[in-house]
C-alpha cells in the first residue's frame, strides 16, 4: 500500500518537474517573443514564470522525498514487514549502497534535488539545465521499473517506460502550470494578457495532441506486452487497474477536446480584436472574463483527471501483471464462481479453529467471506443512505442524521472482525499491528471509516454541499486507492487463491473510485449535481452489492 | 542551440511523425512481458519426490533479480510455524552472473524427509516477491 502511494507522489512530483520546465522553455517564453515583447503581455507573463518556478521545485523535492521514502519502504519489504515497525540503520544504509535498486534511487534523488536548486536560481538560462535534470530524473526512474526487470526486450521497454512519463509531463505537467496560474489567468492581468495565453494554447494544442497519442501508442503497446491476451484485463487485477486508469482519463479527454474545440478558437478571435476592444465593462471584456472562467474550468477537470491518471499509474507499477501461463489470472472455475451470485455468509466456524494455523483452511476462507459480506452489506446502506439524501426533503434530511451513525458499527466490525488477533484474542502488539501489511491496512481502513462518520456528523448538511463537503469524496478517493493497492501477499495461500483476492479488491477500488471521482467533480461544480448526486452513490451500492452477494474464497 | 533541440523536439511528437515510430517498437520487441519476480521453475521442482538428497537448489524467476538482497532458506517442512528455524543451506544464495535470472543455493547434506523451500527476493523493478514450497527425499531401498 505504502508503495503505490509513494510511487504515485514521485510520479506526480516529476510529471509537475520536468512540465515546468517545457512549460517555461518550450511554450511561455517564445510565446513571449513571438508577441514582440508587448508590454500588456508582463504581468501575466512574470506571474505564470514565478508560479512555474515555485512548482518546479516543490515538485521536484517532492519526488525527491518520495524516493527516499519508497527506500525504506522497499528495505521493509524486504523484511516482510512495513515501515512503521523501524527498521535497522545497518540494513537501510546496505540496501541504499550495495543494491542496484538503492544506488540508482539515490542518483534519481540526487538530480531531483539539483532541479530543485537550479530552479531557484535567479538566472534566466537555468531553464535548459533543469529541464536536463529533469529529464534524467525521469530516466533513473524508469532505471528502476518493470519495465527495466524483463529478461527479454529491455531496451525497448525502457524507452516507451521514458518516453511514457516524459510524455505525461509534457502534457498534465504543462497543464498543471497552468492551472497553478489560473488566479493570474483570471484577473486583470489575464484579461490583459490574452494574447499571450492565446499564443501559448495556440501552441500547446498540437503538442497536446501528439502527446496523447503517444501516450496512447505507448500505453497500448505496454499493454499488450504486459497481458498476453484481452481476456485477461477483466480477470486480473492489473488488468483491471488499468480500466480504471482509462475510466479516470475520460474527463481529461472530454475537458481537452472542448479546450481545443471551443475555448482555443474563442480565444484566438479574441486576442486578434483590436487593441482598445476590451475596455473594461464592454462586451467584448465581459466575453473575455467568461471565456477565461470557463477555461480555467476545463482546465481543472483536465488537471483532476490527469493527476488520478498518475495516481492510478503509481499504483499499477506495484500490480503484478498476468503473465504467461496464466499466472495473475483467474481461472475458469474462479470466474464461474465470482459470476455466481450467492447470500451473505451466515454460519461460520469457530475462530479459534483455524487461527494461526499454516495454510487456510476452509474455514478461513469462509470466514473471510462472512466479514466482507457483511461489510458489502453495511456499504449498501451507505451508499443508500448518500442516494436518499440527493434528494431533498424529510427523508434527505433523515438520511443525512443517519448515515454517519452506521459508520460506527461499521467501523467496529471491520477493526474486530478482520483481524481476530488485534481485539479478541490479543496476542499481538500495537508495534506487531503496524509492522504487519494487512493488519495495519484493515486498522487503517476502520480509522477512515471513523473520521469520515465524524466528519460527517460535524458538518451540517446542505443542499448544494451534502455529505461532508470536500473531505468525503478525498476519503472515497483515498479508500479506492487503498483498495486498488491492497494486495495480498502472504505465504499461507497459493498464488491462486491471493490473486483471485486480489483481483476482486481491485473490483472494490473500481467502484469507490469512479465514485469518489464523480463526487469530487460534482462538488467542484464540474459535473452536473442532478446526475452526478445519483452516480456516486450509486457506485458505492453497486461496491455493496457485489462485496454482500458475489465476494468469494471458496471456489 | 537550445530552440533549434526544442523545436525538433516539438516536431517530433506531432501526430503524422509518431507512426514511423509505433511500427518500429512494435517490430522489434518480441513476446510478453512479465513483472513482478514470479518463480517460473525450480530444481528441485514443488513437490517433487526426490530419490538422492540435491547438493543445490535452483531458482529461475520471470524477472531480472537485483542480486544483492535475495534470500533463501531450506528447512524442514515440519518446521513451517517455528520463529527460528534450522537453516539447512551451506551459505547465502547466489546470483547466476548470466544468467540474471537464476538464483543457486548449496546445500548441506540432507537426510530422507519432506524439506520446504523459502524464497524472498529483490528484482529490478525495486519489488520483493515470497514464496515456498516444498520437496520430498524418500527412504532409500
Amino acid at each position: 500500500m505504502e508503495h503505490s502511494a509513494l510511487h504515485a507522489w514521485e510520479l506526480l512530483g516529476q510529471v509537475i518537474a520536468l512540465g515546468g520546465a517545457f512549460f517555461v522553455l518550450g511554450l511561455l517564453r517564445p510565446a513571449g517573443r513571438a508577441l514582440g515583447g508587448d508590454p500588456r503581455n508582463h504581468p501575466l507573463e512574470e506571474a505564470m514564470l514565478a508560479t512555474a518556478t515555485w512548482w518546479v521545485v516543490i515538485g521536484a523535492l517532492g519526488a525527491a522525498l518520495a524516493t527516499a521514502l519508497s527506500i525504506l519502504v522497499d528495505v521493509a519489504e524486504t523484511q516482510g514487514a512495513t515501515v512503521f515497525g523501524g527498521l535497522p540503520a545497518g540494513l537501510i544504509l546496505k540496501f541504499a549502497f550495495q543494491t542496484q535498486v538503492g544506488r540508482l534511487s539515490l542518483a534519481r534523488i540526487g538530480f531531483l534535488l539539483l532541479t530543485a536548486g537550479i530552479a531557484r536560481l535567479n538566472t534566466r538560462r537555468k531553464w535548459g539545465w533543469v529541464l536536463a535534470a529533469a529529464f534524467a530524473g525521469v530516466v533513473f526512474t524508469s532505471l528502476v521499473s518493470h519495465a527495466a526487470a524483463q529478461p527479454e526486450a529491455r531496451d525497448i521497454m525502457l524507452v516507451a517506460q521514458v518516453l511514457h512519463i516524459a510524455g505525461a509531463a509534457l502534457w498534465v505537467g504543462v497543464l498543471i502550470h497552468l492551472l497553478a496560474a489560473r488566479r493570474a489567468i483570471e484577473s486583470p492581468a489575464g484579461a490583459a494578457g490574452i494574447q499571450l495565453l492565446a499564443e501559448i494554447v495556440r501552441r500547446f494544442s498540437p503538442v497536446a495532441l501528439g502527446i496523447t497519442s503517444l501516450l496512447g501508442i505507448s500505453g497500448i503497446w505496454m499493454t499488450c506486452r504486459f497481458l498476453a491476451e484481452p481476456a485477461a484485463v477483466p480477470t486480473s487485477a492489473y488488468g483491471l487497474t488499468l480500466m480504471v486508469k482509462l475510466a479516470v482519463l475520460t474527463p481529461a479527454i472530454y475537458a481537452g477536446w472542448i479546450n481545443f474545440r471551443r475555448i482555443r478558437p474563442a480565444l484566438l478571435e479574441l486576442s486578434a480584436r483590436p487593441v482598445g476592444a476590451a475596455a473594461p465593462g464592454g462586451e467584448t471584456a465581459v466575453e473575455q472574463n467568461r471565456l477565461l472562467r470557463h477555461f480555467g474550468k476545463m482546465l481543472e477537470l483536465e488537471v483532476t483527471s490527469g493527476v488520478l491518471v498518475i495516481t492510478v499509474a503509481g499504483i499499477l507499477a506495484s500490480v503484478s501483471p498476468p503473465g504467461g501461463e496464466g499466472a495473475f489470472r483467474l481461472t475458469e472455475p474462479q470466474v464461474r464462481a465470482l459470476l455466481r451470485p450467492h447470500l451473505p455468509v451466515v454460519n461460520i466456524e469457530n475462530v479459534a479453529t483455524f487461527y494461526g494455523s499454516a495454510q487456510r483452511t476452509i474455514d478461513d476462507l469462509r470466514y473471510a467471506e462472512f466479514t466482507h459480506n457483511w461489510s458489502g452489506v453495511m456499504v449498501c446502506l451507505l451508499g443508500l443512505g448518500w442516494l436518499a439524501q440527493h434528494s431533498r426533503g424529510r427523508i434527505g434530511r433523515l438520511a443525512a442524521h443517519g448515515w454517519p451513525l452506521l459508520l460506527l458499527p461499521f467501523a467496529l466490525f471491520v477493526s474486530i472482525f478482520s483481524d481476530p488477533e488485534v481485539w479478541w484474542y490479543r496476542n499481538v502488539t500495537l508495534l506487531q499491528v503496524v509492522r504487519d501489511p494487512q493488519l495495519l491496512e484493515h486498522q487503517l481502513g476502520a480509522v477512515m471509516i471513523l473520521i469520515l462518520a465524524w466528519l460527517g456528523w460535524r458538518r451540517p448538511p446542505r443542499p448544494e454541499n451534502p455529505g461532508a463537503g470536500y473531505a468525503l469524496p478525498m476519503m472515497l478517493m483515498a479508500g479506492g486507492i487503498l483498495l486498488l493497492g491492497h494486495a495480498h501477499s502472504t505465504l499461507n495461500a497459493d498464488e491462486s487463491l491471493l490473486n483471485m483476492i486480489n483481483v476482486q479488491h481491485a473490483i472494490f477500488g473500481t467502484f469507490i473510485i469512479v465514485g469518489g471521482t464523480v463526487s469530487w467533480l460534482v462538488t467542484r461544480g464540474l459535473f452536473p449535481r442532478r446526475i452526478g448526486g445519483v452516480i456516486w452513490p450509486c457506485c458505492v451500492i453497486c461496491l455493496g452489492l457485489y462485496m454482500a452477494f458475489c465476494y468469494r474464497e471458496v471456489v | 542551440m537550445k530552440e533549434l533541440l526544442l523545436n525538433t523536439v516539438i516536431r517530433v511528437l506531432k501526430p503524422g511523425s509518431l507512426w514511423v515510430f509505433v511500427l518500429l517498437l512494435v517490430a522489434a520487441a518480441p513476446g510478453t512481458a512479465e513483472a513482478h519476480a514470479r518463480l517460473k521453475k525450480s530444481s528441485p521442482a514443488a513437490d517433487e519426490v526426490l530419490a538422492r538428497p540435491p547438493e543445490v537448489i535452483d531458482l529461475w524467476f520471470s524477472e531480472l533479480l537485483d542480486g544483492n538482497f535475495d534470500y533463501v532458506e531450506v528447512y524442514p517442512a515440519a518446521d513451517v510455524n517455528l520463529k527460528t528455524r534450522r537453516n539447512l543451506a551451506k551459505e547465502g544464495a547466489k546470483r547466476d552472473e548470466k544468467d540474471h535470472t537464476r538464483l543457486t543455493l548449496a546445500l548441506k547434506p540432507l537426510p530422507p524427509g519432506e524439506y520446504a523451500v523459502e524464497w524472498r527476493v529483490l528484482s529490478l523493478d525495486g519489488h520483493t516477491a515470497t514464496g515456498r514450497f516444498k520437496f520430498k527425499i524418500r527412504e532409500p531401498k
